[in-house]
């Protein structure tokens, strides 16, 4: 377990420049909003700042592993006596708590924002479940990005998380605990119509959903070179 | 019973593909290879010969695509052995955080704690001459600094096996020779060192025994005696001959004859029949560099 928070923490530091901005950004915006405040826009604040936070994971994870092959550095942590899934998983709890830190952040300007006009019972279980999505997205992002370029990465894991959207021309019903992340999406349209059962079935499917990918991410990152000689 | 070898490639082949055009580089090919412990082993060759190649499959950076081999007695790619491996890449990258913290992060993903982690910090920190800039960003460092602070994180964990790929490229000779008594130090107590180098000079003073690799292959293997000294021509210097009846070379009043082993018996009795006088005859020895080239330009 040391090795995976060694490393998380590690790519944390490595992204103090996006965790500031985007810190700066939402204790901004959450002013505005508090300043401008018009009945329905905290769900609307809400809505919003969840589709930036989970995009943001995704971008997180889909460059962790190509920028640390192009800048070499990860030759002296993987020449060290930990496992391949280690360092995933220690890039996935990485973004997580990227990730957990703008939850908190969001769930604070929620808070301050709702006041009279929302009711904050299912805030705390919708934010679990938000947290749970984010973790779940990076783990996608991470997948692809263990075998195909970051710009392809970047195409197919929104298209993975997105699929019963996608299909839905075609009449094509997925049930959202297969993909929570379009699942909470559907949650955040009206949360407080949501019962808790469906808040937290969504967050247990986004936890399994991460599990599965690292675990097959673990499996093809094992078995692929992670440098190239410069010869 | 043999001892279990530190290093030991056993027929590795890595072959590199393009995904789209449907072509395939060499870079091993039936590589094989032993490096006995307690050893400082060489491991030359030119540009793109798969000397890296070769050192990032032992550490399981790059999986072969045929063959396979060992270090410290496990399969490639173990990380259990790794752990009692120490590894400097070549071209030094690490994190952008103060000195210190980066030795010690490394030391912790290799397992250790604190008391034996922060004793060996400040140890590392002392031998690579880094004491005072431990509270300094390496993202802030020279080069030559950055390859100190790279070989301090390769031995922060005290290894057994040392695999340094050009460890002193970027050091100044003050550097090279304390890498060099680091190396020696190292050898001393017991533990086996695979010198990946250029300095050709460098490998000939410490290295116990060598290989050189040409194309993905081992051209050359064994000790620098047994590499450098040719039981097979001889040159032999005599005096009060005719340079050109011998076919040797005139160097300050003495004639420099260089012959086979078989002919050498023969070559002597003619110059005393010419009435001149052996004064030496000794096994021609090339240098490593010319030993080298020689290979290079054959292959």
């Amino acid at each position: 377990m040391i090795p995976i928070l060694l490393i998380a923490a590690n790519f944390v530091r490595t992204q103090w420049l996006v965790v500031a901005i985007m810190t700066a950004y939402l204790f901004g915006i959450s002013g505005v909003f508090a300043i401008n405040q018009k009945p329905g826009e905290t769900i609307f604040f809400l809505q919003w700042h969840s589709f930036y936070v989970l995009f943001l994971a995704m971008i997180l994870a889909v460059g962790a592993i190509q920028s640390e092959r192009k800048s070499r550095r990860i030759i002296a942590v993987l020449s060290k006596g930990i496992h391949r899934w280690q360092y995933l998983a220690g890039l996935l709890c990485g973004c997580g708590a990227i990730a957990g830190l703008f939850w908190v952040v969001i769930a604070c300007a929620m808070i301050a924002l709702s006041r009279q006009q929302t009711s904050s019972d299912r805030l705390g279980a919708i934010f679990v479940a938000l947290f749970c999505c984010s973790l779940a997205t990076a783990a996608v992002a991470l997948f692809y990005s263990v075998f195909l370029h970051p710009l392809l990465a970047s195409v197919a894991a929104p298209v993975t998380l997105a699929l019963p959207y996608l299909v839905q021309p075609w009449n094509i019903q997925i049930h959202s605990a297969w993909f929570p992340v379009s699942g909470i999406f559907y949650l955040l349209q009206d949360y407080q119509l949501r019962s808790a059962s469906e808040i937290w079935s969504v967050a247990v499917s986004a936890i399994v959903y991460s599990l599965f990918f690292l675990a097959a991410a673990a499996v093809i990152f094992s078995r692929r070179d992670v440098t190239t000689s410069p010869e | 019973m043999p001892p279990t070898p530190a290093l030991e490639f056993d027929s590795v082949t890595k072959e590199y593909r393009t995904f789209f055009r449907n072509e395939s580089v060499r870079a091993l090919e039936n590589f094989s290879l032993r490096v006995e412990p307690g050893e400082i082993f060489g491991f030359l060759g030119p540009n793109g010969a798969g000397k890296t190649t070769a050192i990032h499959i032992a550490i399981g950076l790059m999986f072969p695509s045929s063959g396979g081999g060992r270090m410290l007695g496990s399969p490639f790619g173990n990380a259990a052995a790794r752990r009692k491996v120490g590894f400097l890449s070549e071209n030094v990258a690490l994190y952008h955080r103060r000195a210190g913290k980066l030795l010690r992060f490394y030391g912790e993903l290799n397992g250790m704690r604190d008391p034996e982690l922060r004793r060996r910090t400040q140890e590392m920190l002392r031998q690579v001459q880094l004491e005072d800039a431990a509270a300094r960003n390496a993202g802030k460092f020279s080069r030559g600094m950055l390859q100190r602070l790279g070989i301090a994180q390769a031995l922060i964990n005290d290894p057994d096996l040392v695999i340094l790929d050009e460890p002193t490229s970027a050091l100044d000779p003050i550097g090279r020779v304390q890498v060099r008594e680091m190396m020696l130090r190292a050898r001393r107590a017991g533990k086996t060192v695979f010198l990946s180098s250029h300095l050709l000079s460098e490998v000939e003073q410490i290295c116990d025994r060598i290989a050189i690799v040409i194309r993905g292959r081992v051209a050359r293997v064994g000790t620098i005696k047994e590499l450098l000294e040719s039981q097979d021509r001889f040159v032999i210097t005599a005096r009060g001959i005719d340079a050109l009846m011998f076919e040797g070379a005139q160097q300050n009043g003495y004639i420099r004859i260089t012959v086979p082993a078989l002919k050498q018996r023969a070559t002597i009795e003619k110059i005393w029949l010419a009435g001149g006088e052996v004064m030496a005859v000794n096994p021609i020895r090339q240098t490593l560099e010319d030993l080298f080239v020689e290979l290079a330009h054959k292959n």
